[in-house]
């Protein structure tokens, strides 16, 4: 049992496959700290992850280069992110509510403009990437094919996380994020723009998402399938809560769901008698038991889903 | 009431893009919603699970929490309430179907108390736990209609053997096709009402929605408020899911709710959380969702229509009570006294 286990799970193959999936939430991740560094929680995340693989989806479509996909997916997210930044900075409304209206209105939107465009029954399969072995990196023993021999949207991911880290912590303009994540009132009163502020941490954090969203249709599965992301943006949420609002430690916790969901997958297909049920649930008890056990631990950013109005 | 013409608009507008007439589609979705007893009977029918989830999350609403766990709840309540039905097959139906129906608000109230209890006792946000209770409900069941509970005459199809039909929700109006299950959730509208308006819990509940500092000086118990709220709204979900299998499915699957639980958090927001308004809304997507369905069958146009028209009229009633001089005002009250409390 023992050796058949190290057989399954202990293989180049499902390592790989693990950091294949946590692309996904890591980039997405990256981007829901920022916003809510910058005092916004945005759960309109799978909306914009939605719409970023409707994007990169047509864009690929109409170019095919999977490449302008997903410029194409990134604005898409975007996109939508600016309708969230206009209702929760503008008008100041209920950020949770608000991210869960896109929702619904990004799935619906999604599913009915590619209906629209493409028909009920067809459905087109697009340039998408393909592994690309890093030269040199991806010979390193072990390490090289898990990590350097991935489609490049993997790659794009370290470069993502590595920059928000730099940017959210070391330069100017991250530091004026978290403070007006932190205390909005005190960074007015010292001359941020708070509003400006929020509104590029919140459409950063949709260009983000767009990207995450590219993988499910320029990755993975190289077209659009309504709903595909499938709850992961919910699932960032709480991958943001556990790693404690930083980037780094969020692209540790994702590889970990990564992994589950790696797991779940090997035993659907093995089908060894573990059903595979608990396998896909085990990610998300993880997540409860560990945010429980978390729990006065994590230290939020203060203002966060407070609306700011000026006096 | 405006939110509502202007996310028509706008969706007419989209219909318009898509290729196809908004004023000839909205006139077959009224007519497909209403235009004919069998039609305005599945208007109904699916009106009333939306309707019961949708208090499940207008309740905690008021109390300051926003359950987002309908789903997981919806799927837990209908299975208590098919354990139930079937584990018992010869009870009388006067006594089988109304157990049902109570094991599907025990279920999904055990589903909705866990993450209130967690928000009450340990500080953790129920918007993270409800989420993750979701899947873990969905998994449960899934798993369970994959295998213990398999009905082993069901030609590869995951689900249980039929409820008996004394648990079943019997047809009040044979043109119609609509079952008992409507009654049983507007006389569950009245009893919320009753409950936030007319009793101490339900006070204590909109007190600690209306700020649980204050609420806590003023001598409420707040953590009592907190679960009892998500408990109540988890078990008006179960019995939402519970009327769907007892009342239409009549076998529990792990594919029955197409997203029950989401429209619940639309329902409840439409409906201004008030549990007049939780029915006006509950109907009105009901119809919208049955009116769109007609639509795709008769004019082709994408089905989803419905979604996006519903995920607008929200953004609307958002933004348009945020809008609103008072809220404006009020919103500057509270940041001022949060930064005070700090």
């Amino acid at each position: 049992m023992l050796s058949t286990f190290a057989d399954i799970f202990l293989t180049v193959e499902f390592f790989s496959a693990s950091v294949r999936f946590a692309m996904p939430l890591a980039v997405a991740s990256s981007g829901e700290i920022i916003s809510e560094r910058g005092g916004i929680v945005n759960i309109g995340l799978e909306g914009m992850m939605l719409a970023g693989a409707l994007g990169g989806m047509m864009g690929s479509f109409y170019t095919n280069s999977p490449w302008v996909g997903m410029l194409c997916g990134i604005l898409a997210g975007g996109l939508v992110a600016a309708i969230h930044a206009f209702m929760v900075v503008t008008l100041a409304a209920d950020q949770v509510v608000s991210g869960a209206a896109l929702n619904i209105g990004v799935l619906g939107m999604t599913t009915f403009v590619f209906r629209a465009v493409y028909g009920i029954t067809e459905r087109p399969i697009v340039a998408h990437f393909e592994a690309w072995p890093v030269p040199v990196l991806s010979r390193i023993p072990f390490i090289g094919p898990i990590l350097f021999s991935q489609i490049p949207l993997v790659y794009v991911t370290y470069v993502v996380v590595a920059l928000v880290s730099v940017v959210l912590f070391r330069t100017m303009w991250g530091l004026g994020i978290q403070s007006v994540g932190e205390h909005p009132r005190a960074a007015d009163s010292v001359g941020l723009h708070v509003d400006r502020l929020r509104y590029m941490a919140v459409i950063l954090c949709g260009f983000l998402a767009g990207l995450a969203g590219t993988f499910f249709s320029l990755g993975q599965l190289y077209t659009f399938i309504e709903g595909m992301t499938g709850g992961r943006g919910f699932i960032v949420l709480a991958v943001v809560i556990v790693a404690n609002w930083s980037p780094t430690r969020a692209a540790l916790v994702a590889l970990l769901f990564g992994a589950a969901e790696a797991v779940g997958l090997r035993l659907q297909a093995l089908d060894i008698g573990i059903p595979y049920h608990f396998a896909l649930a085990f990610p998300y008890v993880l997540t409860l038991i560990v945010y429980a056990g978390l729990a006065g631990r994590t230290r939020m950013p203060h203002a966060l889903g407070l609306p700011y109005v000026k006096d | 009431m405006l939110a509502i013409v202007g996310g028509l608009l706008v969706s007419g507008v989209m219909i318009a893009i898509a290729g196809f007439d908004p004023l000839e589609t909205f006139a077959v979705i009224a007519r497909g919603a209403a235009g004919t007893p069998q039609s305005l009977g599945v208007t109904l029918t699916n009106a009333t699970p939306i309707l019961l989830a949708g208090l499940g999350v207008a309740l905690p609403l008021r109390c300051g929490l926003l359950n987002i766990g309908g789903e997981g709840q919806i799927y837990i309540g209908a299975l208590g309430a098919t354990l139930v039905a079937i584990a018992f097959p010869n009870l009388p139906a006067p006594i089988h179907l109304p157990l049902s129906l109570l094991a599907g608000f025990i279920g999904g109230g055990i589903w909705g108390a866990i993450p209130g209890w967690m928000r009450a006792v340990k500080g953790l946000n129920e918007i993270i736990t409800t989420i993750m209770l979701n899947y873990i409900g969905f998994w449960t069941v899934s798993y369970l209609v994959h295998g213990p509970l398999k009905d082993p005459d069901s030609y590869g199809y995951a689900w249980t053997i039929k409820v008996p039909v004394s648990a079943r929700l019997p047809i009040i109006h044979e043109v119609a096709r609509v079952n008992l299950g409507l009654v049983v959730a507007l006389i569950v509208a009245a009893l919320v009402h009753f409950l936030l308006w007319r009793t101490t819990l339900g006070f204590e509940m909109r007190a600690v929605g209306a700020g649980p500092q204050s609420a806590r000086f003023a001598g409420i118990p707040v953590t009592r408020g907190t679960i009892m709220s998500m408990a109540i709204g988890g078990g008006l979900a179960g019995v939402a899911g519970a009327v769907v299998i007892l009342g239409v499915q009549l076998r529990l699957s792990d594919f029955f709710s197409p997203g029950y639980g989401f429209d619940a958090i639309a329902v409840a927001l439409v409906g201004q959380t008030t549990p007049v308004g939780v029915v006006l809304a509950a109907l009105f997507f009901g119809g919208l969702q049955n009116g769109t369905g007609s639509a795709h069958r008769t004019l082709g146009i994408p089905q989803e229509i419905a979604l996006v028209t519903q995920g607008i009229i929200l953004l609307f009633v958002i933004g348009s009570q945020s809008l609103t001089l008072v809220r404006l005002l009020r919103k500057r009250r509270m940041v001022r006294l949060v930064e005070h409390i700090r």
